[in-house]
């Protein structure tokens, strides 16, 4: 048997705006809407099932930054679900254009293949999120805690101070401190990787 | 470029949309005539960014695994299912919830093997003293408006599938009024302490605590109790857990006494 979420949103707006905010109902009613038509169609033009995973990551998260970053806009003539259809779908074919998977995929000559263009600098931006990730496992201790609950976990100052146990104003300074802390990773690794 | 404690809060403001229209116009003038600046900005901008990327991948990560928990093998392709909610506009639903989530809590507090195995089993005792029916008595009999109803049961399938993340959710956007806000608090609470959220369980408890009065102030004193037990809170939880076993009208004293005994 087949269980969907509950299709609790009404309209896209209502949708749009949980997508916003990260509300997980939201995220896994993409999942179940998604996924199971996107890797078929994966499945249908030369990928595997982790390719088809993979590029479903790639491609929501993308949609999700564009989302949460004002770069994608509710459109009235899209469905939010097509969107992330597409997206998704642009990742797979971004890939079966780079040269690794020109020589060994087998498609037909006549694939016409859309202009990836934006695909490529979304997805070129997943690897400055790598870097931050890798920089991020280099700070410890309440530094770490303090950065991913102020910038990952999205907890205001006031409740960072009350599980620190530290005044606000402290907290602030620290994050100033664990902050430029980060980022002297995050130049290393960068360099490092040629961002 | 090291930036002094201004400048980056500067910086931070900035890329939060938090400075006013003549401060940011202003911002902007120096960024433009300033390239080590603007290079900063990029480079903030950049780190904001893989970390606002992050939180999105670990909710993604939550809402997969909850997708792949529920839904049919892969081969086939969704099908919408009708959903069928009983017509029941009843306080007996949060009822019903509180007993889900206290086996849930439970089953994961016994299960994990730590140093809070005292408390643990308390937890357990609490819901074998705890039957639906006694809950159901303190609440209030007012209708519940249709959206809140629905927004409710779904929060009910949640919990009966242990998806303690969606329940949350769930419930912190449920409309509540001053007559139901302690129930959802109380609820909320405990489905914190169920997602081994400790820390975010004792402010609800706190304020269900502060708000209620009967069985519902008592189960939510104890539980903040042991909230703060698995907080390493012992100052905070003494007096609760001392309160509690020395009332002999609490349904929780005996427990209290024991976990008493293991903290001091």
């Amino acid at each position: 048997m087949s269980t969907r979420p509950l299709p609790v949103f009404s309209t896209d707006l209502e949708f749009y705006t949980a997508l916003t905010h990260r509300n997980e109902r939201a995220y896994q009613y993409l999942y179940a809407d998604v996924f199971p038509s996107f890797r078929y169609w994966v499945l249908s033009n030369s990928g595997s099932e982790m390719d088809a995973e993979d590029s479903f990551q790639k491609g929501l998260l993308n949609f999700l930054l564009n989302v949460e970053t004002g770069k994608y806009q509710l459109q009235a003539e899209a469905r939010i679900t097509t969107v992330v259809f597409e997206y998704c779908k642009r990742v797979w074919q971004t890939e079966l254009k780079s040269a690794r998977f020109r020589t060994k995929a087998a498609l037909s000559d006549d694939y016409d293949m859309p202009d990836t263009a934006d695909t490529v600098k979304d997805l070129e931006r997943l690897d400055i999120v790598d870097a931050v990730r890798k920089s991020l496992d280099q700070l410890k201790g309440e530094c770490r805690k303090l950065i991913e609950w102020f910038y990952v976990d999205e907890l205001s100052l006031r409740d960072i101070a009350e599980r620190l146990g530290m005044k606000e104003s402290s907290v602030k300074s620290k994050r100033y401190d664990c902050a430029e802390k980060l980022k002297t990773f995050y130049l290393k690794t960068a360099t490092q990787r040629g961002l | 470029m090291n930036l002094s404690e201004e400048q980056y809060e500067l910086i931070e403001a900035y890329l939060t949309n938090e400075l006013s229209a003549v401060d940011r116009v202003a911002f902007e003038n120096d960024v433009k005539a300033d390239a080590e600046l603007q290079a900063e900005v990029d480079r903030q901008r950049d780190i904001r960014l893989g970390l606002r990327a992050l939180g999105i991948e670990r909710a993604l990560e939550r809402a997969k695994a909850q997708y792949e928990a529920t839904s049919a093998p892969a081969e086939t392709a969704p099908v919408s299912q009708p959903v069928v909610r009983p017509l029941v506009s009843s306080w007996r639903y949060w009822a019903a919830a509180a007993s889900v989530v206290l086996v849930l809590g439970v089953g994961y507090l016994v299960y994990q093997q730590t140093t809070n195995r005292q408390t643990d089993i308390a937890y357990a005792e609490t819901f074998s003293s705890d039957p639906t029916t006694d809950l159901m008595k303190d609440f209030p009999s007012g209708q519940m408006a249709p959206s809140v109803r629905d927004q409710f049961l779904d929060a009910m399938t949640a919990y009966k599938s242990g998806k303690y993340d969606t329940v949350i959710e769930q419930l912190k956007t449920l409309p509540a009024d001053k007559q139901t806000l302690p129930y959802r608090n109380y609820f909320l609470g405990l489905s914190y302490l169920a997602n081994k959220q400790p820390v975010e369980a004792v402010p609800l408890l706190t304020k269900a605590q502060a708000a209620s009065s009967g069985k519902l102030r008592q189960k939510s004193e104890w539980f903040l109790a042991l909230a703060y037990v698995k907080t390493n809170q012992k100052e905070k939880a003494l007096p609760l857990l001392k309160r509690i076993s020395t009332d002999k009208a609490h349904p929780f004293q005996s427990l209290a006494k024991r976990v008493l005994k293991k903290v001091e």
